[in-house]
């Protein structure tokens, strides 16, 4: 057990100070698998870009694919253009039927793992969408529209309620107003009447009062005088008793109880006269009958208003009238909106989903996968055995020598270089052959164009497994680091996850790999032997790669050069 | 005036000082002998002189010329044989004879005759078209040697040309050292073995702690010089 433990401190301890195991063992698969993790994580279908005709009523796929990247084009034939760019990988069309929608799904079947992932992804989409349209936003609408549409067939009845109550109210009205026409052309009438009989009832009035001063002024002189008289009366009855005999005295005794019974009654109807001229005082009166002839005038105002307020109500009526029956048209109107927009929506729910595919494929569906199993082969090949070639190189004596001869270093590179290009060459024939005559590919055809693509690949590649080869000395060490970066190649590319579902700076750095644009560029040629119009932009990222890793590798048989002489 | 002069050499590594303050003078025609221990900084000074490293200071002139100036003419006037094969194996002689001549920047036609001087000197000639790995060691030794004298260098340098090899055909190599040295060579070489250089080296240079404390004429390869010789080779080793 000491002895394991004395082993695994030993080859802890051989690791961990070397710093080229520390990258290898270590930092290198560290990176990759967080590299791969972010490449995964980053995948999301909604990455996926979406060519769409541009359409007016597309909205509700447009809900049902959320938040796709949308790409807009004005006709079917652009979209169907970039689609066999490879652009986008779907393009969708609407064609607007009697009650449905025909979604016409046109995608890139040339990519088989992307139009998997594209069409489950539409499809997913549109009947989740539907679904959920149907089962939720549809459902909820509708039952709102049907209970807005009910609300408004009672709003209608009720105001067809309120109008006609309305007419019969008008009706009462002009009752009303007639009985009240009748009314006030006879209080006009007699008003008149009164205002003419208005300064002889005044003149009346103040006859009345002179009059009843004066009988006042009589009625107490004849008072006093009935008065005196009964006095007078009163004294002469002794008298006479005295003077006269009893019977004749009697008898006139008689007659002046008579008398003094009359006079009573004088006295009586005097005062009874006295009061009823007093009862009614005429001041009294003329104040009473100014002020009735006040509230004449104010009733006949009150009237004349009142005929004016009874017009404008009938007005008021008559053009609430109006307002109702308009009100009541623009309901009908809404109603009808309403049933419209609810037979739309309805109709919406019916999309019927098409798929079509962009490619006439080759009757071999493995022929598909030749271009990538090129590529694969050429970089494969061309980072391993260049990096082999050169580890071979530099770690024969013979290297010193070439070193001490008066060459430049660009030279080994140059003739290092061409000899892992004429492996290459090799092999890329070998391909072209299995390619053109096994898979019925179009090479030969094409063949100056693919066999340039190919060696731009594979020099970038060579040069990549050189620089490698010359930076790290240790022969299994390099072969693995070599081998490390050709997974990371593979991994950024389309042969585990199409880039064109990953997030935008893993596609953006995918879209550097040579390997990616290689498959690009002989892709649509080897298949349906047509160029890319992009073709250009991406031999021209080529280019610029290879004298980049030329660049590279000289410095790095530059650094190797260096570090060996240090030795 | 000497040849090659080595002036104030100073060389450190990774803090280290290899060599140190090294002067040394050398003369045309001369078969200078360099011996030391191990890591006493002969390769190192190789590996300056061939202008594959810089020296941290100093200088080295050929012929009065500072060699830093130009690389490509040192390496035009220096040829050098390590004690590795640094020849191709799957090449023939010839093959790597054409190989390195064309490196060097021989033209078709003086490599043909010097190749076929060189293949005769060597006593290589009838083996000229057979592969490298299929020679006997000796005869890699010897090829090794012709290669670095393809392009007819004033100075060789060898570096242990008879490690490895039996008694006979150590003395062999030195015959073909001293048939090289009497072409007007001047050749500087290192071994392990102090006798050889005793007696085939003119000048012997003992190399210690990166610096060459004594230098010794071996001219006329005298007994008595080889006993000092001896006497300070065993006194070192008996310090260190």
């Amino acid at each position: 057990m000491v002895k394991v433990f004395s082993i695994i401190s030993k080859n802890l301890k051989v690791v961990s100070r070397s710093w080229i195991y520390v990258i290898l063992l270590i930092i290198l698969p560290t990176t990759l698998v967080l590299a791969t993790s972010s490449l995964l994580d980053s995948v999301n279908l909604s990455n996926v870009k979406i060519g769409m005709v541009s359409n007016s009523n597309d909205l509700p796929i447009r809900l049902m694919l959320g938040d796709a990247r949308f790409y807009e084009y004005q006709s079917l034939d652009e979209c169907k253009n970039s689609l066999k760019k490879h652009t986008i990988p779907v393009c969708i069309d609407f064609i607007e039927r009697f009650n449905s929608t025909d979604v016409n799904v046109y995608f890139d079947n040339s990519k088989f793992l992307l139009s998997q992932y594209a069409r489950s992804y539409v499809t997913k989409r549109v009947i989740e969408g539907q679904l959920s349209t149907f089962e939720i936003t549809l459902e909820d609408v509708l039952l709102r529209m049907t209970a807005i549409a009910a609300s408004v067939d009672l709003a209608r009845d009720e105001l067809q309620t309120s109008y006609e109550e309305l007419l019969k109210q008008e009706d009462r009205l002009l009752e009303y107003q007639e009985n009240f026409s009748r009314i006030n052309s006879d209080f006009q009438r007699t008003y008149a009447d009164v205002k003419l009989l208005e300064p002889a009832m005044r003149q009346n009035i103040q006859s009345y009062k002179e009059i009843k001063e004066f009988l006042g002024t009589n009625l107490s002189e004849m008072k006093k005088q009935n008065e005196q008289l009964r006095k007078d009366i009163n004294t002469i009855k002794p008298i006479l008793q005295v003077a006269l005999p009893a019977s004749q005295y009697n008898e006139i005794a008689a007659r002046l109880d008579a008398l003094l019974l009359t006079t009573t009654t004088i006295e009586n109807n005097l005062d009874a006269l006295n009061s009823t001229v007093y009862v009614d005082d005429p001041d009294k009166l003329l104040t009473d009958y100014d002020t009735a002839m006040r509230n004449l005038d104010e009733m006949n105002t009150l009237l004349q208003q009142m005929d004016e307020q009874l017009d404008e109500n009938i007005m008021l009526v008559e053009q609430n009238k109006i307002k109702i029956v308009e009100i009541l048209d623009n309901i009908e109107s809404n109603k009808k909106e309403i049933e419209e927009i609810y037979g739309k929506i309805k109709d919406a729910s019916s999309h019927q989903v098409t798929f079509y595919e962009a490619f006439q494929l080759p009757e071999k569906t493995s022929s598909l996968y030749f271009p990538l199993l090129f590529l694969m082969i050429i970089a494969f090949t061309s980072i391993i055995l260049s990096n082999m070639f050169i580890i071979d190189q530099t770690h024969k004596p013979s290297y010193v020598r070439e070193m001490i001869t008066p060459t430049f270093d660009i030279t080994f590179l140059l003739g290092d270089f061409i000899v892992c290009i004429f492996i290459a060459v090799f092999q890329i024939s070998m391909l072209f052959i299995i390619g053109q005559f096994i898979f019925d590919l179009n090479i030969l055809n094409n063949f100056f164009y693919l066999a340039g693509i190919s060696l731009l690949v594979s020099s970038i590649f060579i040069l990549i497994g050189m620089s490698i080869g010359y930076l790290i000395r240790s022969r299994h060490l390099s072969i693995l680091f070599s081998t490390f970066l050709l997974l990371f190649f593979m991994v950024f590319s389309d042969l585990l996850i199409p880039r064109e579902l990953t997030g935008f700076f893993v596609r953006f750095f995918s879209g550097l790999n040579p390997f990616v644009i290689g498959n690009n560029l002989v892709f649509d040629v080897m298949i349906f032997s047509n160029r890319s119009s992009d073709s250009l932009f991406y031999i021209i990222l080529l280019v610029i790669a290879l004298f980049s890793m030329f660049i590279f590798a000289y410095l790095s048989k530059k650094i190797g050069k260096y570090k060996l002489l240090k030795e | 005036m000497p040849l090659i002069e080595f002036i104030n050499i100073n060389m450190i590594i990774k803090k280290k000082r290899i060599i140190d303050d090294l002067n040394l003078e050398i003369y045309g025609g001369e078969i200078f002998g360099l011996i030391g221990r191990s890591g006493c900084g002969k390769t190192t000074l190789f590996k300056i002189f061939l202008g594959m490293l810089s020296p941290t200071t100093g200088k080295i002139n050929i012929e009065g010329k500072n060699i830093f100036h130009n690389k490509n003419i040192l390496k035009k006037y220096v040829g050098f044989a390590s004690q590795e094969n640094m020849l191709f194996e799957e090449l023939s002689i010839v093959e790597n004879i054409k190989y390195f001549g064309k490196l060097y920047g021989v033209n078709k036609k003086e490599l043909k005759s010097r190749a076929t001087d060189l293949l005769e000197l060597f006593e290589l000639y009838p083996s000229r078209h057979v592969l490298l790995k299929n020679l006997s060691g000796g005869m890699k030794k010897r090829a090794n040697i012709l290669i670095s004298l393809i392009h007819d260098p004033k100075i060789l340098v060898l570096d242990e040309p008879t490690i490895g090899l039996d008694a006979l055909l150590r003395d062999k190599i030195w015959v073909y050292i001293n048939r090289i040295n009497a072409l007007g060579k001047t050749i500087i070489v290192t071994s392990h073995l102090l006798q050889e250089l005793e007696e085939n080296c003119h000048v012997i240079g003992i190399m210690d702690k990166g610096f060459i404390p004594r230098v010794i004429d071996n001219s006329n390869k005298k007994t008595f010089q080889k006993k000092s010789l001896r006497q300070y080779m065993e006194q070192e080793l008996k310090d260190g």
